[in-house]
């Protein structure tokens, strides 16, 4: 009687093909990962008379803060009869809430980025980019530093764009405790100061 | 005999490309998974430069994560201005000397790197010390300039905010030129200086 036997000599070939391979794989990668040491230039900040347009990262989105949208927005939620001294309220701005510090400077607190811009493609930050002057202005990014909801990679892209197009730029790292802050004056000794990167 | 040598009747050879087929796309699968999984999760070893950094400039590098700082001072560097220093010194010279090989020796021992905690003290030190450095290299017309790097850890930015705002409350610490980077957790540190340079 002929018994019909599964064979398994190509089963077990592909197997200790694929471990064998794996196993070479692993090797090579940890000799050629374990002595690489990446180089990062990174680029200084710098005093300039450029003016900063500010943008917000979050969550790997970006958003583009319309300075004459948000402070008019903040003013006249600042002129309501219901407004006390450090309120937070609604910029009615990309789900961009505000609260305005000792006369100075408008806190900026982001937490809803669905309807912020995912990629540096989109038209709406694209456009806000473009239309940049590098003579003029440069682009100053808030980006948010939270491990689980970083704007670290967009802001990546964001810069590396407006460095192909000669835009200046800096950056500092926000969060729930230093958040956005814009000031309305520059001279006042408290405020941020925004700074350009050379190179950058 | 004739038997013997007559060929066998043509069956036609049968050749199977199963495993064949099988092997390449089981190789070529664990080579791609072996890429992503490497890209997304091995930690990088980094090196901050200065972009814009001609020859004499160095970094002194300072790893702010979410309960403290790492600093990482140039050595090699600094070495090799305080064999050319000594080479040209005269005798007014010689305290300022002893002043780099402290430093140098200072910087020698801290070479385990560890966490810090950004204090009033440590910061302004750290900053007086490449001041004198940058000043002492003027003065004796060195090219050697030290400036300080960032790198912006996730969850790192109380850190970074506090050591500004030391910095802030201290205007004649300002001359030290900064930049900052954001670094994504899997970017690790060398774990011995002399790499980093």
């Amino acid at each position: 009687m002929k018994l019909d036997l599964i064979n398994i000599n190509s089963l077990t070939d592909i197997i200790s093909n694929s471990v064998g391979i794996l196993i070479l794989f692993a090797v090579l990668n940890i000799v050629y990962e374990g002595g690489k040491v990446y180089k990062l230039e990174v680029p200084l900040e710098y005093e300039s008379s450029l003016i900063p347009a500010f943008f917000l990262c979050k969550d790997n989105a970006i958003v583009f803060l319309e300075p004459e949208i948000i402070f008019i927005n903040a003013i006249l939620q600042a002129n309501k009869k219901s407004y006390h001294k450090q309120d937070i309220f609604s910029l009615d701005y990309m789900d961009i809430k505000g609260q305005i510090v000792e006369d100075y400077a408008l806190l900026l607190h982001a937490n809803d980025t669905s309807s912020w811009s995912k990629t540096i493609d989109d038209s709406q930050i694209s456009d806000a980019l473009d239309r940049l002057d590098s003579k003029k202005q440069f682009a100053f990014f808030f980006v948010y530093d939270d491990s689980q909801n970083n704007g670290f990679e967009i802001y990546r892209q964001a810069r590396q764009y407006l460095k192909q197009r000669h835009v200046k730029s800096g950056w500092q790292p926000v969060n729930k405790n230093h958040p956005a802050s814009i000031c309305f004056w520059g001279d006042v000794p408290a405020c941020n100061r925004y700074f350009p990167s050379r190179g950058g | 005999m004739v038997k013997k040598y007559q060929r066998k009747p043509n069956t036609g050879l049968e050749i199977s490309l199963f495993p064949f087929l099988s092997i390449f796309l089981c190789v070529m699968g664990v080579l791609s998974f072996l890429n992503l999984l490497n890209s997304a999760l091995m930690p990088r070893k980094l090196v901050m430069t200065g972009e814009v950094a001609q020859g004499y400039k160095v970094a002194y590098q300072i790893f702010c994560q979410a309960d403290g700082f790492i600093a990482v001072p140039p050595i090699k560097r600094l070495a090799d201005l305080n064999t050319n220093s000594n080479s040209n010194s005269n005798s007014n010279s010689k305290s300022r000397n002893e002043t780099i090989q402290n430093i140098l020796q200072k910087r020698r021992q801290q070479q385990k790197l560890s966490l810090l905690v950004p204090n009033e003290q440590n910061i302004t030190k750290i900053f007086q010390e490449i001041q004198w450095l940058n000043d002492y290299a003027r003065q004796n017309n060195l090219l050697y300039e030290e400036f300080v790097l960032f790198g912006i850890y996730p969850d790192s930015g109380e850190i970074y905010h506090k050591i500004r705002n030391i910095l802030d409350k201290h205007p004649e610490l300002l001359g030290v030129n900064i930049g900052l980077e954001a670094l994504d957790s899997n970017w690790k540190l060398t774990d011995r200086l002399e790499k980093v340079e």
